[in-house]
């Protein structure tokens, strides 16, 4: 190879590429991913990898405008590469009302492009697979969003994992409309407790500590069951719509305890689901060997007004590619390929048709083992 | 048996002041030579030795799931990790300094010049304050900025003031407080919460 060639093997950072035996079982965890959405009666939405940056432009915080990818085209409008699958099905479901009543339920496994640091193994272009509910409010919404997502990391049989189960409308409620909450965010994100008290004592706020303590609260359902009212009584006895919030989350996660066993579902008040868009409960899940969360979603009943005619909406969606190493599923997809049998082009053709009818996969290069 | 929490300590002056507050504590962190990884006997704690600076990496890859770290190693490193507990000791500051007699720049005569081996933090320090600043990056010894005519300002972790003293130099403005402290990948604190927390609690038992 001349030293010209090898210069054009030179990759961008953040770029990556994967093949044969991989990309395999990548599609392989993918297929198996649609297949369960669509026997949820989910159908797939395809985005488009560009739009407009000014749609999306006021559902973004700093950080995510930081992290997009934008370029002028060619009249000067800048553009945005899709770094969100889920705000960029939210214009959609704006630009094709549906033509049914009803809820609409929707899925997608696409790429999505955001820059994260240079040292990131992962990469800046993501494979996210996902699903949207749209039309369906209160429980039942949430419910099924929950257990579709619970029963899909079962399929993909996974080494320990959980479900974090959070909720925007507890944030909020303690936020009380005095606390700036991308702060806020960004302390819940490291669980600073002395930095929150600090930021509710800015505000004036009362029980400082005791709203710090609410929403690092970090357990089992039957504990937070068992807490939640005197953690709401320490907070601030009279706030309605505190106690409204966590009666909402109790009532859920009981009723997900129908379905789903205790041992997967944790009570995490700091999961603000990481998007400014959420307003009810938020999910994330959280894998052994995983360096992040693999999975994240939560409802967000506002966000689809933004577009056109309002609608509750529910979802989530995964990361793919880190779920990839971890499934047992994607690692027992069968690669395995067989040769055809014959002496002349011809009759390998006829052997390898023959033996792909019986559901082998078969070339027709005769050096390979016959099965 | 669960599988021991795994720990990335960072080598240097900061490495025996940890092992002895863990050994005070009943969890005895012994490297033998050369060895760059140990366990205690009661198969609690994995522990790995690594350079400071690469920390915070091999905590936010998850290679290690826990860390202790000073805030200036994480802030510089641009990861978020969750901050299970603060440590009594290795606290400092981080502080500009100017020939003695400098005043607070306040970026009306242009932009600020800058020698620092603190590039993020002061970027964002001066960034805050709408003052314009050109950060000039140095590796170490960045006292000799100034006095070279490299810089008119440094901005570094200070204890007691004594090198800036040697060198003509003085604190003019204090920048942040920095800590030393026991953080967690936070997928791996998620996972782990109820045996971080036991860590937890043994770090911050009083012996005396």
């Amino acid at each position: 190879m001349t030293p010209d060639n090898r210069q054009r093997l030179r990759t961008p950072q953040g770029t990556e590429a994967f093949f044969q035996e991989e990309a395999w079982r990548h599609r392989h965890l993918q297929r198996m991913t649609e297949d369960h959405f669509r026997s949820w009666g989910y159908l797939p939405v395809l985005t488009p990898v560009f739009d407009y940056f000014e749609t999306y432009r006021p559902l973004l915080n700093a950080l995510q405008e930081e992290r997009s990818y934008r370029f002028p085209d060619r009249k000067g409008e800048l553009l945005m590469l899709r770094s969100d699958i889920t705000l960029f099905l939210a214009k959609q479901a704006g630009v094709a009302p549906p033509e049914t009543e009803g809820p609409r339920r929707l899925y997608y496994s696409d790429s999505i492009i955001r820059h994260q640091e240079e040292e990131d193994i992962s990469s800046d272009e993501f494979f996210q697979s996902g699903a949207e509910l749209i039309g369906q409010p209160g429980q039942d919404g949430d419910l099924e969003v929950l257990m579709l997502l619970h029963d899909l990391l079962e399929s993909m049989k996974l080494p320990t994992w959980r479900l974090h189960l959070g909720s925007r409308a507890i944030l909020d409620a303690v936020f009380d409309g005095a606390v700036d909450s991308q702060k806020a965010s960004a302390l819940l994100e490291i669980r600073d407790e002395e930095g929150l008290c600090a930021l509710f004592q800015d505000t004036g706020l009362p029980a400082p500590e005791h709203r710090s303590r609410l929403l690092l609260f970090l357990g089992t359902v039957d504990e937070f069951l068992s807490e939640s009212s005197r953690l709401v009584e320490d907070c601030q006895p009279q706030n309605h719509r505190l106690a409204e919030a966590v009666s909402q989350l109790c009532n859920l996660a009981t009723e997900l305890l129908t379905c789903a066993p205790s041992e997967r579902i944790r009570i995490d008040l700091s999961e603000h689901g990481g998007q400014p868009y959420y307003t009810g409960f938020t999910v994330r899940a959280y894998v052994d060997g995983a360096n992040a969360a693999i999975a994240s979603g939560g409802r967000y009943d506002n966000l689809l007004s933004s577009f056109g005619p309002g609608a509750p909406a529910a979802g989530f969606s995964m990361m793919m590619r880190k779920i990839e190493p971890l499934s047992t599923f994607a690692a027992e997809a069968d690669d395995s390929v067989f040769g055809a049998q014959g002496k002349s082009f011809a009759e390998r053709y006829a052997n390898a048709q023959q033996q792909r009818l019986q559901g082998q996969r078969v070339t027709l290069d005769s050096s390979k083992d016959s099965p | 048996m669960n599988a021991p929490l795994t720990i990335a300590l960072p080598k240097g002056r900061l490495l025996d002041s940890v092992a002895t507050h863990l050994e005070q504590r009943g969890l005895n962190l012994t490297f033998e030579k050369r060895q760059l990884s140990a366990q205690d006997p009661t198969g609690f704690l994995k522990a790995y030795k690594v350079k400071n600076h690469d920390l915070p990496a091999y905590v936010h890859h998850g290679i290690a799931g826990l860390g202790i770290a000073g805030d200036d190693t994480v802030a510089e490193s641009g990861h978020t990790f969750t901050r299970v507990a603060t440590l009594p000791f290795g606290g400092t500051r981080l502080c500009l300094a100017a020939p003695v007699g400098t005043a607070v720049p306040d970026g009306r005569n242009g932009p600020v010049t800058v020698a620092t081996s603190y590039v993020r933090m002061t970027r964002e320090w001066f960034h805050q304050r709408g003052i314009p600043v050109k950060i000039i990056r140095l590796d170490g010894s960045v006292e000799l900025a100034p006095v070279l005519g490299l810089a008119p300002y440094i901005v570094d972790l200070v204890e007691t003031g004594s090198t800036l003293k040697a060198n003509g130099l003085e604190v003019i403005q204090d920048m942040r407080t920095i800590q030393v402290r026991l953080l967690a990948n936070p997928a791996y604190f998620k996972l782990h919460y109820r045996e971080i927390r036991q860590l937890s609690d043994i770090m911050n038992m009083n012996v005396d």
